[in-house]
């Protein structure tokens, strides 16, 4: 590689692999594995930058290895999960703790299975668009929305949060 | 405070709890030349194996290569695969050949669809697997698809389906077919030659398809696999609220099923539902070449 290459790889690394290794680490809730993530994901990036660096977004593409890395891992481990438990714990004034809430919610989002746990992250984490995350995911926008729903209504249970009702009737059918 | 209020500010939090590791660039390049390596190996190893296998037929005495070879086929026409890029503004299918992904065969080759667009102005609008069209009373879609799971018992939850096994036969597809929540079997199931194939046949039919009153909930017919390799990530949904009438042909291909279905929603009108049937009947599987 062109040492100009090799610059400017360094510049996307020093740029972005913080918030790429934040991502992983809220989709697998493991520092290590999520370093492994992120070198793996960096690696296949550096092998293609002039590639890469010609992209319209370079780092749209290294997201997508990334959520990919972190999703293959995931699947081989879920067979080996545990239910989360999750108790509804309280300060002594009455009000939630906001460490233990953040904690408590992100305990549920680590129980999801894993596509709809990669939507919820590359969602509120990122602020990725439907289309973006469609993008990352290699999955349709339908099944991004739909996994967003599915997702909602199980955190929903497991934190207790009120489903949300249409205020009209029945959208027409848009197939 | 509300859900997705909740889960934006946790994911900032737990984000902001990790420092995260320095990256170690000459880690990185070491990684990268040693696969770098084990690639180009690979390649030798698999060019001297080419030019080995190559020799073999020059080596059988008395053979005539200058006969015709079967399976050779003239060049194939270029197909457009259904794309989510370029169709976003609807309506943008022209009247040609399109080629649908279908994952893979048993046997690891890519398995396509392939069917005849009879008329400009239907949608393939982000899906690679439905080409549709509606009008203000109805709709009509068809859907072609490897299915991995099917409505369960909770037929508006896509975390809860029904999976189909890997190598299924097409009629166990047809037992998940016939118990489709909410829907009832009109006709069939039954043999029937399509396709130039032996398939399994049925109708089935909802008089109003409902989903709880939870924001975006559809019926979630289907999972599907989404492109050209065995992940899961498509589906076949169903807005609720409107009558819906569907024709499945279920198939075998290289060991895998393969679905195969027509859908009427609401009333679409003869003339489009003349052209589902065109459309449909153009339609091949097999493999990609």
């Amino acid at each position: 590689m062109r040492q100009s290459d090799e610059d400017h790889f360094a510049a996307f690394v020093a740029a972005n692999s913080a918030t790429l290794f934040r991502t992983a680490y809220l989709m697998t809730g493991d520092y290590q594995r999520a370093e492994d993530v992120l070198q793996t994901t960096l690696v296949r990036v550096y092998q293609r930058w002039p590639r890469v660096e010609a992209m319209e977004r370079p780092v749209a593409y290294t997201r997508k290895v990334l959520v990919n890395q972190a999703t293959s891992w995931w699947r081989r481990r879920s067979s080996h999960e545990l239910p989360v438990l999750l108790r509804d714990e309280r300060s002594w004034d009455g009000r939630v703790d906001d460490v233990a809430e953040h904690e408590r919610v992100w305990a549920a989002v680590l129980s999801l299975p894993p596509r709809q746990r990669a939507v919820t992250v590359l969602k509120f984490y990122e602020d990725l668009s439907e289309a973006e995350i469609a993008a990352a995911l290699d999955m349709a926008p339908g099944t991004v929305k739909s996994h967003g729903h599915a997702a909602a209504r199980r955190l929903a249970v497991l934190l207790a949060e009120p489903t949300t009702t249409p205020a009209g009737p029945p959208r027409e059918v848009m197939p | 405070m509300n859900l997705d209020q909740r889960l934006a500010d946790a994911a900032r939090h737990v984000a902001g709890q990790v420092e995260p590791p320095e990256v170690d660039l000459d880690t990185l390049r070491s990684r990268a030349n040693a696969n770098r390596r084990v690639t180009v190996a690979l390649a030798v190893a698999a060019a001297v194996l080419a030019v080995a296998l190559a020799a073999v037929p020059l080596l059988v005495a008395g053979r005539d290569t200058s006969a015709p070879q079967p399976g050779v086929s003239p060049r194939s026409r270029i197909v457009l695969t259904l794309t989510d890029t370029d169709c976003a503004a609807g309506r943008c299918l022209k009247p040609r050949t399109y080629g649908i992904p279908l994952g893979r065969d048993a046997a690891g080759l890519l398995l396509r669809a392939k069917l005849n667009v009879p008329t400009s102005g239907w949608d393939g609008a982000w899906d690679r697997h439905r080409i549709s069209r509606s009008t203000a009373d109805g709709a009509v879609v068809l859907t072609v698809y490897q299915p991995h799971g099917f409505a369960g018992p909770e037929p508006c939850d896509s975390a809860v389906m029904t999976e189909v096994a890997d190598a299924a036969t097409m009629d166990e597809v047809v037992d998940d077919l016939t118990t489709l929540p909410q829907f009832t079997v009109v006709d069939g199931p039954r043999a029937l030659s399509a396709f130039g194939r032996d398939t399994r046949y049925l109708k089935v039919r909802a008089d109003r398809l409902s989903c709880p009153p939870v924001r975006g909930a559809r019926y979630q017919l289907a999972d599907i696999y989404w492109g050209e390799g065995a992940e899961p990530g498509g589906e076949s949904a169903i807005e609720a609220g409107r009558p819906v009438l569907i024709e499945f042909w279920v198939l075998e291909a290289g060991g895998k099923p393969v679905v195969v279905e027509a859908r009427q929603e609401g009333s679409p009108g003869q003339a489009l539902l003349r052209q589902l049937d065109l459309m449909r009947e153009s339609l091949t599987v097999g493999n990609r070449q």
